[in-house]
């Protein structure tokens, strides 16, 4: 079945920060962040015949980044041979400098705080926090039962605010 | 459940503005990715030479099986070595380009690891270069005489013999979901095909370097399905745990 176009330039639009800001929080550093997304979107459209709308769609696209970022990590250690971290390089810029220092000191600091967090916390975490998809979308987006996220998430949250205890911030 | 604070919600909040992507990041990745799609889409011209593109094929296995072995020293055309054509003249053939693939591979050159969908000039002038060489090659008599392999479409072989070029560049790379994306268009674009047994091969590499844990199902179903495999040694290396997935080229 042909894709529509029109209805992956949709999902592209929609979506992308969805994509981005998870590849971030995932270790993708910000040099490898335009191809890794690339490659997710690619794969998007490959697949895109085999979504459901039962799915949800950024569970779904979480599958398909899940696993870009993951290959990119591991690729990343055998070459460099060293521990991937977040990213933490500067961002883009934001429309107002005020906002835009705001926003990077923000980003850092969540940044650093997630780093801390056990990579299945982590996840939860991110994607019910920062991305706030409901509970049991990120079960199914991780494949793990609802009564497992509310678990990871609870203890995700104390992680976070006692690794922002750490940093000084609030 | 212990909740979060106002603070750190709007924390949380500033931060996600800074972890967006702006406008031209969106705009540059689009681009890519548009570029990208359509490079997929594009089918190489039919091609008029039909034995020579059964040739190409088995350049396309001979690179393959060099992927599958790694590279020997040994592989290299020889001083004073003849063309005649004989049955050893694929062979050599194929060892020449197994060296070629070899090069544009090499640790030291090859692009990035997340660099998949940007293909290089290089593997269409490798195509080019077989093609060139298959067609020189075309009057001598091993080239169509006594090959076992029946006629096929010469686009949907030259379709599958760049297709899965690119796997092996992917897994070379050690994008294994990047080569299972293509070896899913190559099901689609050349459904059957004469390279099955390496699709099959690359297949298995690929899953069982995205997940280990499913490397006795992948290898399990290699082996019955291809018990004398040339490439069974190597799904066997990468499958098997501890043996050798630290480098999958």
């Amino acid at each position: 079945m042909k894709v529509p176009e029109v209805q992956f330039d949709d999902i592209f639009r929609l979506h992308f920060p969805f994509v981005w800001r998870c590849l971030r929080a995932l270790g993708v550093g910000q040099a490898d962040l335009d191809d890794v997304s690339q490659e997710v979107f690619v794969i998007v459209h490959r697949r895109l015949p085999d979504w459901r709308p039962e799915l949800g769609m950024r569970p779904w696209l979480y599958g398909i980044l899940q696993l870009a970022a993951r290959n990119y990590q591991r690729s990343t250690r055998r070459r460099l041979g060293r521990h991937m971290s977040l990213s933490t390089e500067p961002l883009s810029p934001s429309p107002s400098p005020l906002e835009s220092l705001q926003a990077r000191e923000a980003a850092s600091v969540v940044s650093r705080a997630l780093e801390r967090l056990e990579v299945s916390r982590r996840e939860v975490f991110m994607l019910v926090e920062l991305e706030e998809l409901a509970v049991p979308e990120v079960a199914t987006a991780l494949g793990i039962p609802v009564n497992t996220a509310y678990s990871r998430l609870r203890l995700a949250r104390t992680d976070f605010k006692a690794a922002l205890r750490r940093q000084g911030a609030p | 459940m212990s909740d979060l604070d106002p603070e750190l919600r709007e924390l949380l909040s500033v931060a996600r503005q800074g972890l967006s992507p702006s406008e031209e990041d969106t705009r540059r990745v689009k681009a890519h990715v548009t570029s990208e799609l359509s490079n997929l889409a594009r089918m190489p011209r039919p091609s008029p030479w039909q034995g020579p593109a059964l040739l190409a094929i088995g350049l396309a296995v001979g690179g393959f099986f060099g992927f599958t072995l790694g590279q020997r020293s040994e592989a290299l055309p020889r001083p004073g070595q003849t063309s005649l054509p004989s049955p050893r003249r694929i062979e050599d053939t194929l060892q020449e380009q197994r060296v070629r693939q070899l090069a544009f591979e090499a640790p030291a050159a090859a692009p990035k690891a997340t660099e998949p969908t940007r293909e290089p000039a290089a593997p269409r002038r490798a195509v080019a270069a077989a093609r060139s060489r298959a067609l020189s090659d075309a009057g001598r008599p091993h080239a169509s005489a006594s090959d076992p392999v029946p006629p096929a479409e010469p686009a949907l072989i030259a379709d599958e013999v760049e297709l899965m070029k690119r796997v092996q560049r992917a897994l070379g790379r050690d994008e294994p979901a990047w080569a299972l994306a293509l070896l899913q268009q190559l099901d689609e674009q050349v459904p059957g095909g004469r390279l099955l047994e390496e699709r099959a091969a690359g297949r298995a590499i690929a899953n069982c370097s995205i997940d280990p844990t499913s490397g006795q199902e992948e290898l399990r179903r290699f082996s019955s399905g291809y018990p004398r495999s040339v490439h069974l040694s190597r799904v066997t290396q990468v499958c098997t745990p501890g043996g050798g997935k630290s480098d999958p080229r």
